[in-house]
């Protein structure tokens, strides 16, 4: 619950860093120099290793500068559902780039690439002792619409790869230290991303 | 171009979710647990003849006990060092007796009592260099198993195992993957000890707090998980084995004290009466939180140190006092917060207890209300197990991952470090 709280904190600290940059002047027809921040909501979906559906939902902040009209970069975070296992919940943290096709015009197609850690947590109690994230990246395309001024909305969709390692004990009632399951996770999901630029 | 562009991007995102089954996480998973395989002993084997080998150096200690000058040192299941410790100081190694499934000993009038494996020894220490065995009392501890081909079955030796096997993602938090012959270590071991406190004559020696070995009078008490075994000594050099009692799962030490035995288990401290020394009966029991729990008893207070661990089940660590003037009611005086306290030992007002990897503590007990704010020195830098405190001299005898280590405590406000006699790893 600490840790929840924690992350949540981080991304309202996220938010409020983006918000006090977005008071910095837009150019209207150059991107170039410009700053951006993202508020997206994903759902991914995948299946365990057994065939099992394993779906979730996510939330991330990104904030980020436009080194041309076409190329962009930034840092993301938030917390994210791979599916319902104590190894498969993460906060990531990723830097990320993308380019931006026909940026002129009122809907425009992208896409974007992202690289980082996704770091996982457990639960008090259960049969895991531990959990460990890992690296994890990401390649999504998508579009987006203009609103007004500097207002986007864009979805897009991808792939998301994300490691991941768990301890769990081996029978539950044998506590012995020397007697657990170690297992080390390739997470793949299909990655739909909604979000608002602003 | 926008409702196309829409409309592709949907068609896209339905097929990829219809497909969802094609992408599959991965995972390579790795077992790893204890496999014990059974151990086996010919009775030929066994029952070899023993000899006092020349001295070697401590590899794995177990179990302590002085007598007189002398300090016994357990080599985990393969016999006793003897050591000439007249000058704590300088110890002097002078031979390995070497006995098959040793684990624990006691000794009264010259008379050293050795457990070998089912077997329980007696030998004659008039010479310690050279003890003689005088006696073999067979079958009287417990037997782990016994094969027509093989014989005794009289351990089960773990091994740490690692290997692959299929990742099968656990849907809950229970589950089952097989592999190895489980079987808890304590069941495996049949261990005895002695302790201090009896109404004893002075030839006999003293033991730790762990112990599981003890004597009285003319009678050697020993116990097993589960039972309380008797064995009359009014002839030395021929014990013979009087009774057995049944206490209960979970039995871990012994204790003399005065004209009663107490009996620590995981969930409580179990008061025998010896008013029939070869048939003790039991005369109340306290009980306590499910924990493992050495027992040392002195001016009718009982010290009872509890900690968590993997076989005992439990997550409190704490030092219990408990009143045992009246043995038919036992009465909790007071609790005290510990770090993970094992084996003790109480010389006048002074409680020693060993506090694991944080050494060896010192306690003013005077007021057994206020132990726990009266300590009075600390040992950091080793690894504590048991303890044995002396009298006189002033000694304290210690065990632990490093070995024995030896401290005058003429000061106990600031322990003096004697002698170091280590282990072999170390």
């Amino acid at each position: 619950m600490a840790f929840f709280k924690q992350m949540i904190l981080l991304c309202l600290l996220n938010l409020g860093v983006s918000l006090s940059l977005s008071g910095q002047p837009n150019q209207e027809s150059a991107y170039s120099g410009s700053w951006y921040r993202r508020i997206s909501l994903t759902a991914a979906a995948g299946s365990s290793s057994n065939g099992i559906l394993k779906k979730g939902p996510g939330a991330e902040l990104a904030i980020g500068r436009h080194l041309s009209e076409k190329i962009q970069i930034g840092v993301a975070g938030g917390l994210e559902w791979l599916g319902n296992r104590p190894y498969q919940r993460f906060a990531p943290a990723v830097v990320e780039g993308a380019w931006l096709l026909r940026t002129g015009q009122r809907w425009s197609p992208y896409v974007l690439g992202s690289l980082g850690y996704g770091f996982a947590w457990k639960d008090a109690g259960g049969a895991y002792r531990s959990v460990r994230g890992g690296s994890r990246w990401n390649v999504q395309a998508g579009i987006t619409r203009k609103l007004g001024g500097h207002h986007q909305l864009l979805a897009d969709f991808g792939l998301l790869e994300q490691h991941a390692e768990a301890k769990r004990d081996n029978f539950w009632w044998w506590g012995g230290q020397d007697n657990y399951v170690h297992e080390s996770f390739r997470l793949h999901r299909w990655r739909l991303r909604l979000g608002w630029v602003f | 171009m926008a409702k196309s562009t829409v409309f592709l991007f949907a068609l896209a995102l339905g097929m990829v979710f219809l497909t969802t089954s094609c992408l599959k996480d991965s995972c390579d998973a790795t077992q790893v647990y204890v496999r014990y395989d059974p151990k086996y002993i010919q009775p030929a084997a066994l029952r070899a003849k023993i000899v006092m080998d020349a001295p070697q150096a401590v590899t794995q200690a177990g179990k302590i006990y002085v007598y007189g000058q002398y300090l016994f040192i357990n080599e985990l299941k393969e016999g006793i060092h003897i050591y000439d410790n007249q000058n704590p100081a300088q110890p002097l190694n002078i031979g390995f007796l070497k006995i098959p499934g040793n684990v624990d000993m006691a000794v009264r009038n010259g008379i050293l009592y050795a457990d070998s494996y089912v077997d329980l020894l007696a030998f004659n220490l008039d010479n310690p260099a050279a003890p003689v065995l005088v006696n073999r009392l067979e079958n009287v501890f417990p037997q782990l198993g016994w094969d027509d081909v093989r014989g005794y079955l009289v351990d089960y030796i773990p091994s740490k195992v690692e290997e692959q096997i299929p990742c099968n993602e656990a849907e809950d938090d229970i589950v089952f993957i097989g592999g190895g012959i489980w079987v808890r270590r304590e069941i495996a071991l049949t261990t005895l000890s002695a302790g201090l406190g009896g109404k004893a004559p002075s030839t006999v020696g003293i033991g730790g707090s762990t112990a599981r070995f003890t004597l009285n009078e003319d009678n050697l008490y020993t116990v097993s998980d589960y039972d309380l075994k008797v064995f009359d000594l009014s002839n030395p050099l021929a014990p013979r084995h009087a009774s057995t009692v049944s206490i209960g799962w979970g039995i871990e030490t012994i204790f003399p004290y005065q004209d009663y035995l107490f009996i620590g288990s995981r969930t409580g401290m179990y008061i025998y009466g010896l008013k029939d020394p070869l048939h003790p009966v039991q005369l109340s029991v306290f009980q306590h939180a499910n924990a493992c729990d050495p027992v040392f008893v002195h001016n009718d207070k009982a010290y009872i140190t509890l900690r968590n661990g993997t076989t005992c089940e439990n997550f409190t660590n704490q030092l219990e006092v408990v009143d045992v003037q009246d043995l038919f009611k036992p009465v909790l005086l007071s609790v005290h917060p510990m770090h993970h306290p094992i084996g003790l030992s109480v010389v006048d007002d002074l409680l020693f207890i060993c506090e694991d990897d944080q050494g060896l503590k010192v306690f003013d007990a005077s007021d057994s209300g206020k132990i726990g704010d009266r300590l009075l020195s600390q040992v950091k830098e080793i690894q504590a197990t048991d303890v044995i405190a002396l009298e006189k001299p002033r000694v304290a005898i210690v065990t632990g991952e490093k070995g024995i280590v030896q401290y005058d405590f003429s000061d106990p406000t600031k322990l003096r470090l004697l002698s170091t006699i280590p282990n072999g790893n170390n």
